[in-house]
């Protein structure tokens, strides 16, 4: 059997998360930046974004916090207004190993710039700061480089 | 200026899925791919939506958005290609290999009662069997349509296009054990206080069966759970044309490949067979897969058991078994013995059966049977 089915469904996984995280980036650069049409997205589009961007979030910091274990929710030290039946977000497993190695040297430090990211989205996104857009870009480009490599992958087949 | 460029790479976009579409408005299409035809001018027609919805933002271009875009854009440009390379050549180039299959595909899947559409069938792959879930689309080599041997593997693409469709019920509760499972085996490493690697290693083999390994067992499986051992003779018959250089590679040390091990497929084909209570049959299999192995000389590396749990398959079974069942689809212990139209499942064990104990007889016994079968297709 081809590696086509498989690829396929790894890659429709990036590909979706990719396209739903660069389209909540957007939004919110949109805001952040005050370029033309940030301030006319609806609010109810902005917190939908929002809670796209905290299960990301949430998925990583379940992954990445030590003693947690991968199937343990994060450590709350920070307010959590998140809604308790919001499911954790299926993301790849090669993003996710993506950004552990991109991070692995200074994994405490990046834990707590997400934990910091979540819990600023979490108050509104009212108070988020140029890291923080920052560090939410560079997830949606990580996406967005995985799937390409999964594309790349089928179109060498 | 960039932003100039981006848009041009925008309307090129535009320009190309006026092109696919126009190739598929402007021809007869065959009956068989008729409505399929217009799924794909669907999917254009959103691709086209999108991609207007972009280029009238009159943020399109703008220093802090630049980069976004080319992401936007690369993911639609992704997707056309997919169009113009699977599904619109598919149609286009529709012809009697391809029909001879989509019937085929039409008759088993009322008797295993599949609950999907249908899938086109592409009876010209040059990459053995394949499927692109994405589009509801299964390539099949030239040569299947004159054999009985190799349809089982149908079956496995099938199993692809099942979870594309109900990964979450199919899926989502191992996905979970799974983490839980190495999450677990780390912290042993950690505990026995093992080399670093051991924990690199895990995190990779978690990696790719989540990504991977783990759709490739269950569409081996849910195979096994329709056609039964053929399913795993026709598994042995693949290994044996030497389409993989050592039956237990992917090991530890070379963890990336999309697909298992040989090897732990046929365990995860062996444990479905337990499953179905066909042990007379596991046994036989799992027999001849040694003498098999035997006759390769490969070895198990060391740690060989890290990638592949024999408890994680032996689960993966039940719980594919247990999913297979609620959807309703039929195992093959639950196909009637033939009568009337053929039973195509039951056929394709029969020639299994016919192959091992009569291999000398055999082509003979295939040819009148395809025939058969061929006549009741009306094809």
């Amino acid at each position: 059997m081809s590696d086509l089915g498989v690829l396929s469904h790894h890659y429709k996984a990036s590909a979706d998360l990719a396209r739903e995280l660069n389209q909540a980036v957007v939004a919110l650069k949109k805001q952040f930046y005050g370029l033309i049409r940030g301030q006319d997205i609806p609010a109810e589009q902005m917190a939908s974004h929002r809670r796209l961007m905290v299960s990301v979030l949430d998925t990583l910091l379940a992954e990445f916090t030590p003693g947690t274990g991968s199937d343990s929710e994060p450590k709350q030290t920070e307010p959590t207004t998140q809604a308790a039946d919001q499911p954790r977000l299926p993301i790849p497993a090669s993003i996710v190993e993506r950004i552990r190695q991109a991070h692995r040297g200074t994994m405490p430090r990046y834990v707590e710039d997400l934990m910091s990211t979540r819990s600023r989205l979490l108050q509104d996104g009212q108070s988020l700061n140029e890291k923080d857009v920052k560090l939410l870009d560079e997830l949606a480009a990580t996406a967005g480089l995985d799937t390409a490599e999964v594309f790349r992958r089928m179109w060498r087949k | 200026m960039i932003g100039d460029f981006l848009r041009g790479l925008f309307y090129d976009l535009v320009h190309r899925c006026q092109v696919l579409r126009s190739l598929l408005e402007h021809r007869e299409h065959h009956p068989d791919v008729t409505g399929y035809a217009i799924q794909i001018l669907d999917w254009i027609a959103q691709i086209e939506g999108e991609i207007a919805e972009l280029m009238a933002d009159p943020t399109l271009g703008t220093p802090p958005l630049l980069v976004n875009n080319l992401r936007d854009y690369r993911l639609r440009a992704q997707l056309i290609k997919l169009l113009e390379w699977f599904p619109v050549p598919a149609v286009l180039r529709y012809g009697p290999s391809d029909h001879y299959f989509f019937t085929l595909t039409s008759r088993v899947a009322s008797q295993i009662n599949y609950p999907l559409p249908v899938p086109i069938v592409f009876a010209f792959s040059k990459d053995y069997y394949w499927s692109q879930p994405l589009f509801n689309l299964i390539g099949v080599p030239a040569l299947e349509e004159h054999s009985l041997l190799g349809l089982p593997d149908m079956f496995h693409e099938m199993g692809h296009l099942l979870i594309r469709e109900r990964r979450d019920e199919l899926l989502g509760r191992f996905q979970e054990e799974l983490r839980a499972h190495f999450a677990t085996e780390k912290q042993r490493v950690r505990d026995k206080q093992k080399p670093p690697e051991y924990e690199v290693i895990l995190e990779r083999v978690q990696e790719q069966w989540i990504d991977t390994w783990m759709a490739e067992f269950a569409s081996d499986m849910m195979a096994t759970y329709l056609v039964g051992p053929a399913y795993g003779w026709a598994n042995l018959r693949l290994c044996s044309s030497s389409l993989s250089d050592d039956v237990f590679r992917p090991g530890p040390d070379d963890v990336e490949a999309t697909h298992p091990s040989d090897d732990a497929r046929l365990r995860g084909i062996v444990n479905m067979l337990d499953v179905l209570d066909l042990e007379t049959d596991a046994r036989q299999i799992e027999q001849r897969w040694g003498d098999y192995v035997t006759l390769t000389g490969h070895n198990a590396p060391q740690d060989y058991a890290l990638c592949y749990p024999p408890s994680l398959l032996e689960h993966l079974a039940q719980l594919v078994y247990q999913e297979c069942t609620s959807i309703g689809l039929k195992a093959y212990t639950e196909q009637p013995p033939a009568s009337g139209d053929t039973n195509i499942l039951i056929l394709i064990n029969d020639a299994w059966n016919e192959f091992l104990m009569k291999p000398d007889e055999y082509l003979q016994w295939e040819e009148e049977h395809l025939a058969e079968l061929r006549r009741g297709l009306g094809v």
